[in-house]
């Protein structure tokens, strides 16, 4: 009977200590309990951990250090594309944009197959400022007040391929790099696609077909 | 008969010319009022009007080119002519803003056009910072009544702490009164019983209610601690603070950016990625006011992290990286890689991360990322076979090969993750 009542009294400690730790998992600002750190926390290096407490140990040279970093200047990746490896080797200048313009073409043949994927990465990368079709009317500068870009089959309609890469890859006037979003495999594909909106409105021109083919 | 048709043609014809006159006569209105819609058309996607962008503020511009006005109107149509020309404060400009944004390019306007376009910008004001106010107005009132009810609860709490003590203090100095008459009368004193006694008579005098309550109370423990054992290790509803009150309501729901736009690692890794400021960069270089002032102070601290300087609209070099608090944790015994949840699944972000762009300001974790959970989705998840050159491949070879193997996945009409191996332990934890 006395061993019961012993084991009764732990338990009920038990709970009352696990309820007032329910109160620490459900604060917003806390992770709450982490049962077996050591199973949780990779010693391997796992990017944006802080590495100031691992296993136990506190290493307060390591706490709060940047976690994610650019890779070393002149680093050249390594895939299976060689297309995406290969650095670009026009510099960020005025004179490169012209070069650019002038003396860049795409790898790719445009057909049907690679302006439906351009379109994709088109409707998740520019569709916000430069708009659905084009026309440099997209939410962000609907509702979001940014300057609005000069529409694709107006003020941009003979712009070359090889400006569209170039700004696409080091960015120009209000527009932003997307070299650190993109390959360069992806940044070819958009661009054929937006070569078709440069058309867009034209009454048999080519994006116009593929505007009304695409629209469901 | 004839005559009629003459006179028919002839009424047509002079109507069609009053339109065109009339048509004319519009369109030549609206060029010389709508310096609006021109200066959004040739020049807004680089000048705003009252800050620098890429190119100088244009508020002001007539002024700065006092007595070259006929040279403006060519350096605006024809801007690398002018800058031939060695003009002193061309000279100027060109050194200023050459080196970060180049030469503007020729625009296409004509000179009733240009004065439409300056006129508007002269004209220009901010507007009144109405919706600003408006949020001032709503947090100070939540603010007030959040004051009011706190200082009330504090007014009662002291009201009552007070009560407890008088009545204290009475009943002590009774229990002295009845001891001294007791003395006084020369009765024996009972003895105090110890509290224990107390309680237990007590207790046994109202077993009823006492049995009641403690089956609530003991009810009421169990599920509680059940609920936190359950909740070890798993983050559900966890929202920190971050160093900039990001709103992913704002960006990915109104103004719908999309989600892999900034967390653009998800189509290419494990990890979905916080995005680096440059991605920031990407509008904020041209939003740099918020619908509140708190919000142009979230976005001032975005500037303040990569080193901008608005004025000067150039990179200082000074930066300050934004300690983001990392929300959603998986133990490292666990994998998990969003590009091939994201690519390959063609499973929607919201299917995990709840509507983000709906429901969240900062990011919270939604799904509780249990094991459980994991392969409760992989069980029941079809996998997308179209267009899947991948899976093309394999029915290819179960078809020539195995016909039974195939027919046996074929027999529900679906082929979920599991069927595939999404419940093999390996696939995770390896």
């Amino acid at each position: 009977m006395k061993n019961f009542k012993q084991t009764f009294r732990g338990s009920m400690v038990a709970v009352l200590v696990l309820t007032a730790a329910s109160g620490c998992i459900r604060d917003e600002q806390s992770p709450g309990y982490e049962y077996t750190p050591d199973m949780y926390r990779s010693p391997a290096i796992e990017a944006y951990v802080d590495y100031g407490e691992v296993r136990d140990t506190i290493r307060y040279d390591k706490m709060h250090r940047t976690s994610a970093r650019k890779p070393v200047e002149g680093t050249i990746a390594y895939s299976d594309n060689a297309m995406n490896d290969m650095p670009y080797l026009i510099p960020n200048t005025f004179e490169g944009y012209e070069k650019a313009g002038k003396t860049i073409r795409s790898p790719f043949e445009s057909n049907e197959e690679l302006v439906k994927e351009g379109k994709e990465i088109y409707s998740n990368f520019c569709i916000q400022c430069h708009g659905k079709e084009g026309q440099g009317n997209g939410p962000v500068v609907e509702k979001g007040g940014h300057p609005a870009p000069q529409p694709f089959n107006q003020g941009l309609k003979d712009l070359p391929e090889g400006k569209m890469f170039h700004t696409l890859t080091y960015g120009k006037g209000a527009m932003g790099s997307h070299a650190s979003q993109l390959t360069k495999e992806e940044r070819w594909t958009v661009v054929a696609y937006v070569m078709t909106l440069q058309h867009y409105g034209e009454d048999d021109g080519e994006g116009e077909a593929e505007e009304s083919k695409d629209t469901e | 008969m004839g005559l009629q048709l003459k006179q028919f043609l002839l009424t047509l014809k002079s109507l069609a010319f009053t339109a065109l006159l009339i048509g004319g006569l519009g369109a030549g209105e609206a060029s010389a009022q709508d310096g609006e819609k021109l200066f959004k058309q040739n020049c807004s996607s680089c000048h705003k009007i009252n800050q620098n962008m890429t190119g100088p503020a244009l508020k002001g511009t007539r002024e700065r080119w006092e007595g070259r006005e006929e040279l403006l109107y060519q350096w605006i149509q024809n801007p690398a002519a002018v800058a031939d020309m060695g003009d002193n404060y061309v000279k100027a400009l060109l050194d200023e803003w050459m080196p970060r944004s180049g030469l503007m390019n020729a625009q296409a306007v004509n000179k009733e056009e240009i004065d439409a376009i300056l006129d508007y910008v002269d004209n220009w004001e901010p507007p009144a910072p109405k919706v600003a106010d408006d949020a001032v107005a709503e947090t100070a009132s939540v603010d007030q009544d959040g004051g009011i009810s706190s200082t009330w609860l504090l007014i009662v709490v002291f009201i009552l702490l007070i009560l407890v003590f008088s009545l204290w203090g009475v009943r002590s100095s009774l229990n002295k009164l009845q001891k001294a008459m007791a003395e006084a009368e020369g009765r024996e004193i009972r003895p105090e019983m110890p509290f224990g006694e107390k309680a237990k008579i007590w207790l046994w005098d109202n077993k009823v209610y006492v049995s009641i309550a403690g089956i609530f109370v003991v009810v009421y423990l169990a599920v509680a601690g059940y609920d936190a054992l359950m909740g070890v290790g798993v983050y559900t509803g966890y929202t920190p603070d971050q160093p900039i009150a990001f709103d992913h309501k704002l960006h990915a729901g109104e103004n719908g950016v999309a989600c892999v736009y900034c967390h653009h690692s998800a189509t290419k890794s494990k990890h979905a990625g916080i995005p680096s400021t440059n991605i920031c960069m990407n509008c904020h270089k041209g939003i740099n006011e918020g619908r509140s002032e708190e919000g142009t102070a979230e976005i001032q601290k975005i500037y303040a992290a990569v080193g901008w300087d608005q004025d000067r609209q150039e990179y200082t070099g000074e930066e300050n990286p934004i300690q983001w608090v990392k929300v959603h944790n998986l133990p490292d015994h666990a994998y998990f890689n969003h590009a091939q949840h994201y690519v390959v699944g063609q499973i929607e972000c919201q299917e995990c991360h709840g509507q983000m762009q709906e429901d969240y300001t900062v990011a919270g974790q939604y799904a509780p990322l249990t094991m459980g959970w994991c392969i409760n989705c992989h069980n029941e998840t079809a996998v997308q076979m179209d267009g899947n050159g991948y899976y093309d491949e394999v029915h290819g070879r179960l078809v020539d090969h195995n016909k039974e193997e195939l027919k046996k996945y074929l027999e529900d009409g679906t082929i979920t993750a599991r069927e595939l191996g999404g419940w093999e332990c390996s696939k995770c934890h390896y």
